[in-house]
C-alpha cells in the first residue's frame, strides 16, 4: 500500500483511538466522583441513624 | 470495518491516481459529516433562541466541537492526499482549501467566544455565532464550483457523481459509517455532559445540606 494512503488512514485511526482514550478517562473520573458522592451520602445516613440512639443512651 | 474492507479490497482502483485515490472515500465522507455537524449546530442554535432550552445549546456546542475535530482531520488527510497527488502539502491559490481553513478558524473562534461568557449569555452568544458562522459553510461548498478551481477536483456536480457505480457504492457505505461515528460521538458526549452536570448538582446540594 502507498505510504501516503497508510498515513491518511493512520491519522483517522489515531484520532479515533485518542477519542476512545479521552472518553475512557472522562468516564473513569465520573465514576470516581459518583462513588465519592455515594460514600458521602451513606456516611451522612449512618450519622443520622446513630444520632437518636446516642440521645436515648444519654437519657 | 465493512467500509474499510470495501474501499481497499472491493472498490476498483482509479485509472488516473491509482491507490492514492483511496484517500478520497474517507476524506470526502469526513468533510461532509463536518459540514453536517455545523448544520446541526446552527439548527440547534435556532431552536435554543426560540425555546431557551439549555439542551439545544448543549447539542449545538457538541456539534461545533465534532465539526471542528472532523474539519482538522479533513485538512490533514487532504494535505497528505495533495502531497501524494500534486507534490505539495498545500496550495494557497486554491479556493476550496482556503475557504475550508476559513470555516475551520471561524468555528475555532466559537470556543473562544463561548469561554468569554457564562450562563444564559453564553448560550445566547453561542447560538447566534453558530448560526452566523454557518454562512461560511455554503461559501466553502460552492467556492470550488464558482471559482473554477484548477487543482481541487469536483467529484459531485449537478450532473451527479463523476465516478463509476462500484466506487460510488463504497463511498456511500463510507459516508453512512461516518454519519454513524458522528451520531455515536454526539450521543456519548451528551451522556457524559449530562452525567457530569447531574453529579455537580448533587455535590452542590450535599455541600449546602452539610
Amino acid at each position: 500500500m502507498n505510504e501516503y494512503v497508510a498515513a491518511a488512514y493512520g491519522v483517522i485511526l489515531f484520532a479515533l483511538l485518542l477519542y476512545v482514550v479521552v472518553v475512557g478517562l472522562r468516564s473513569a473520573r465520573l465514576a470516581r466522583e459518583a462513588e465519592l458522592l455515594a460514600r458521602l451520602v451513606e456516611r451522612e445516613e449512618a450519622e443520622r441513624d446513630e444520632a437518636p440512639e446516642t440521645d436515648l443512651a444519654a437519657r | 470495518m465493512l467500509s474499510v474492507y470495501g474501499v481497499f479490497f472491493v472498490a476498483p482502483e482509479d485509472a488516473d491516481q491509482g491507490v492514492i485515490q483511496k484517500i478520497f472515500y474517507f476524506h470526502v465522507a469526513i468533510a461532509m459529516v463536518a459540514l453536517l455537524a455545523f448544520l446541526v449546530a446552527a439548527i440547534e442554535g435556532i431552536r435554543y433562541l426560540r425555546d431557551r432550552d439549555r439542551r439545544h445549546d448543549e447539542i449545538s456546542s457538541i456539534c461545533v466541537g465534532i465539526g471542528l475535530a472532523f474539519s482538522i482531520l479533513v485538512v490533514i488527510t487532504g494535505s497528505i492526499w495533495a502531497k501524494a497527488s500534486w507534490g505539495t502539502w498545500w496550495v494557497w491559490t486554491d479556493p476550496r482549501l482556503v475557504t475550508f481553513v476559513i470555516v475551520l478558524l471561524l468555528y475555532a473562534a466559537y470556543f473562544v467566544l463561548r469561554s468569554s461568557a457564562e450562563g444564559e449569555r453564553q448560550a445566547r452568544y453561542s447560538a447566534i455565532y453558530s448560526i452566523a458562522a454557518f454562512a461560511s459553510v455554503p461559501l466553502s461548498f460552492y467556492s470550488v464550483r464558482v471559482a473554477r478551481s484548477f487543482v481541487h477536483p469536483v467529484v459531485f456536480n449537478s450532473g451527479g457523481a463523476n465516478m463509476p457505480d462500484s466506487m460510488l457504492a463504497w463511498f456511500v457505505v463510507g459516508q453512512i459509517a461516518m454519519i454513524g461515528v458522528f451520531l455515536t460521538v454526539l450521543q456519548l458526549e451528551l451522556i457524559q455532559r449530562r452525567a457530569d452536570s447531574a453529579l455537580r448538582r448533587i455535590k452542590a446540594r450535599l455541600e449546602a445540606a452539610a
